[in-house]
C-alpha cells in the first residue's frame, strides 16, 4: 500500500515536473518571440520545411480524407434520399475537424520529430551547451523560430487542407453522386460560416504551439548518446498526438459551449 | 570566394521566394473562402420588423426568413411575454429582412417545417397590396403554427373513427345470414348472366322474333314499300274498301 503511495507521488511528481517543464519553455518562447534581434532567415528556413515541404503530403491525406468522407456520408444519406447534405457533411467535417487535425497530426509526425531529432543531437553532443558559452541563448536560436514558423504556417496548411478536401468531397458529389458543380459549391458554403473556419484556424495555431514546444523541450532535455535522441523523437511524437486529440476535444467542447 | 556566396544569396531568395507564394496562395484562399461564406447578414443592410405568435413551435435564433420561398432574412431573437391586453402568454419573434425585401400589409405570417430534420422558418406570403409596405419596426401579426400534439390528437381521434367504421363493417361481413344471402344473390346473378348470353346468341344468329328484326331487312323493306305507296296513294289512309 505504501508502495503504491509512494509510485503514485513519485509518477505525478513526474508528470508535474514534465508540465511545468513543459510551460516554463513556453513562457521562454513566448517572451523571447517578442525580444530582438529577429532571427528572420532561420523563421524562412523552418517555414519551408514545415510549411512548404509538408504541402504535398497534407495535401494528398485531406484530397482523400474528402473523398472517403463524402462516400462515406453517401453511403448513409443515400438510405435517406438527401444526397443534398453529404456537401454540408463534408465541409463541416473538414473545415472544423479534419483539417486542423490531420494536418497537425502530419506535421507533429514529419516536423515535430524532425525538431527534436535535431535540438536532441544538438543537445546530447554538446552543442545546446556550446551556444549557451558563445553568449547566445538556445531558446531565442533554436526554438523561437521553429515556434513562430508553426504557429503561422499550420494555420495556413490547415487552409489548404480544407480546399483541397473540399475538392475531393467535390469530386465525388459532382462525378459519382450526380450532384450539379454549383449545387454543390453553392451548399458548401451556405454550410459554412465564419467562425467554422476560424475556429478551424485557431486550433491549428493551438497545435503549432503544441508541436513546437513538445518537439524542442524533449530535443532539449534528451540525454544518452543516439538512443537517447531516439527516444526522445518517440516520446515527442507520441506526447504531441495525445495532445493535440486532448486539446481538439476541449476546443471542440469550449466552441460547442460558445456556440449554444 | 564569390561562387559560394553567389549560392547562399540564390538559395536564401529561393527560400523566400517559395515561402512567399506558399503563404500568399494561402491568403488567397482565405480570402476566398471568407468572400464566398460572407453571410448576407454582415454585407447587407436591411430592416428590422417583428411578429407575435401565440406559439412559436420551437423556432430558433438565426432561423431563415423566407418571403414566398426565397431566402431574404433570418430571426434575430425570440421574447416569450405576458400580453395583459389580450390576458394570454404570446411570443415575440424579431426578425431582420433585407431592403429589397417588400413585404405588404396583408401579408400572412407563419412558422413553417423545411426538409427531413425539421427545421422550423419564418414563412411569409406577400398579400397584393404592394402600396401598404411594412416599415422598419413595424409589428406583423402572426398566424399560430398548428402544434404537433394538436395534429397528432387529431391524428387519433381520426384513427379512432376509422377503427370503429372498420369494426362495424367487419361485423356485417361477419354475419352469417347476410353472407349466404349476398351468396345467393350472386348465384342468382350469375345464372342471369349465363341466360342473357344464351339469348343474346340467339339474336346473334338472327333466331327467334328479335333475331329476325335485326337480322333480316324483310320487315324493312315492307315498311318501306308501304310508306311509298302511302305517299303516291295518301287517299288509301282514308279509303276503306266496302264489304
Amino acid at each position: 500500500m505504501r508502495y503504491f503511495f509512494e509510485l503514485l507521488g513519485e509518477k505525478s511528481a513526474v508528470l508535474f515536473d514534465y508540465i511545468g517543464g513543459v510551460f516554463r519553455l513556453f513562457t521562454d518562447t513566448l517572451l523571447y518571440s517578442f525580444k530582438p534581434p529577429f532571427k528572420g532567415d532561420r523563421i524562412l528556413q523552418q517555414s519551408q520545411r514545415i510549411g512548404v515541404d509538408s504541402l504535398f503530403i497534407v495535401s494528398i491525406v485531406a484530397v482523400f480524407t474528402g473523398i472517403i468522407l463524402a462516400l462515406q456520408t453517401a453511403y448513409q444519406m443515400q438510405m435517406l434520399s438527401s444526397e443534398i447534405y453529404i456537401a454540408n457533411i463534408v465541409a463541416l467535417s473538414l473545415v472544423r475537424e479534419l483539417g486542423p487535425v490531420l494536418t497537425a497530426l502530419i506535421v507533429a509526425g514529419r516536423s515535430g520529430a524532425g525538431i527534436t531529432a535535431e535540438i536532441g543531437t544538438m543537445t546530447v553532443t554538446e552543442q545546446v551547451d556550446a551556444l549557451y558559452t558563445l553568449g547566445s541563448n538556445p531558446v531565442k536560436y533554436l526554438v523561437v523560430p521553429k515556434f513562430l514558423s508553426l504557429i503561422t504556417m499550420l494555420p495556413i496548411l490547415t487552409l489548404y487542407a480544407d480546399l483541397v478536401g473540399i475538392f475531393g468531397g467535390y469530386f465525388i458529389g459532382v462525378h459519382r453522386l450526380g450532384i450539379t458543380s454549383n449545387m454543390y459549391l453553392t451548399l458548401t458554403f451556405e454550410a459554412l460560416a465564419f467562425k467554422d473556419l476560424f475556429s478551424g484556424l485557431l486550433k491549428a495555431f493551438v497545435f503549432g504551439i503544441i508541436i513546437s514546444i513538445v518537439g524542442c523541450f524533449e530535443g532539449l532535455r534528451s540525454s544518452g548518446g543516439a538512443e537517447g535522441v531516439g527516444k526522445a523523437t518517440t516520446t515527442s511524437v507520441v506526447i504531441s498526438f495525445v495532445s493535440i486529440i486532448a486539446a481538439d476535444c476541449l476546443l471542440t467542447f469550449i466552441f460547442y459551449v460558445l456556440g449554444q | 570566394m564569390p561562387s559560394l556566396r553567389g549560392w547562399v544569396v540564390t538559395h536564401k531568395a529561393k527560400i523566400e521566394a517559395r515561402v512567399g507564394i506558399f503563404v500568399f496562395v494561402g491568403l488567397i484562399i482565405l480570402v476566398y473562402f471568407v468572400i464566398h461564406i460572407g453571410d448576407l447578414k454582415l454585407l447587407a443592410s436591411g430592416y428590422n420588423l417583428k411578429v407575435y405568435f401565440g406559439f412559436a413551435n420551437g423556432i430558433k435564433i438565426n432561423a431563415p426568413v423566407r418571403v414566398a420561398g426565397v431566402d431574404a432574412g433570418e430571426v434575430r431573437d425570440i421574447k416569450v411575454f405576458f400580453d395583459p391586453g389580450l390576458e394570454k402568454t404570446r411570443v415575440e419573434v424579431s426578425f431582420w429582412v433585407k431592403n429589397d425585401t417588400k413585404i405588404p400589409k396583408d401579408s400572412q405570417v407563419m412558422i413553417n417545417t423545411l426538409g427531413i430534420l425539421g427545421e422550423k422558418y419564418l414563412e411569409i406570403l406577400p398579400g397584393s397590396d404592394y402600396s401598404n409596405l411594412f416599415k422598419d419596426g413595424d409589428i406583423l401579426p402572426g398566424e399560430d403554427p398548428v402544434s404537433m400534439e394538436e395534429i397528432g390528437n387529431l391524428g387519433r381521434r381520426i384513427a379512432l373513427k376509422l377503427e370503429e367504421g372498420i369494426g362495424s363493417l367487419n361485423g356485417l361481413l361477419g354475419d352469417k345470414e347476410l353472407k349466404d344471402s349476398l351468396r345467393g344473390t350472386i348465384a342468382n346473378l350469375n345464372e342471369m348472366s349465363e341466360k342473357i348470353n344464351i339469348t343474346l346468341d340467339k339474336i346473334n344468329k338472327g333466331e327467334g322474333t328479335v333475331g329476325g328484326f335485326i337480322h333480316s331487312d324483310n320487315i324493312y323493306q315492307n315498311l318501306e314499300a308501304l310508306s311509298a305507296d302511302l305517299k303516291a296513294n295518301p287517299w288509301k289512309l282514308l279509303y276503306r274498301p266496302k264489304e
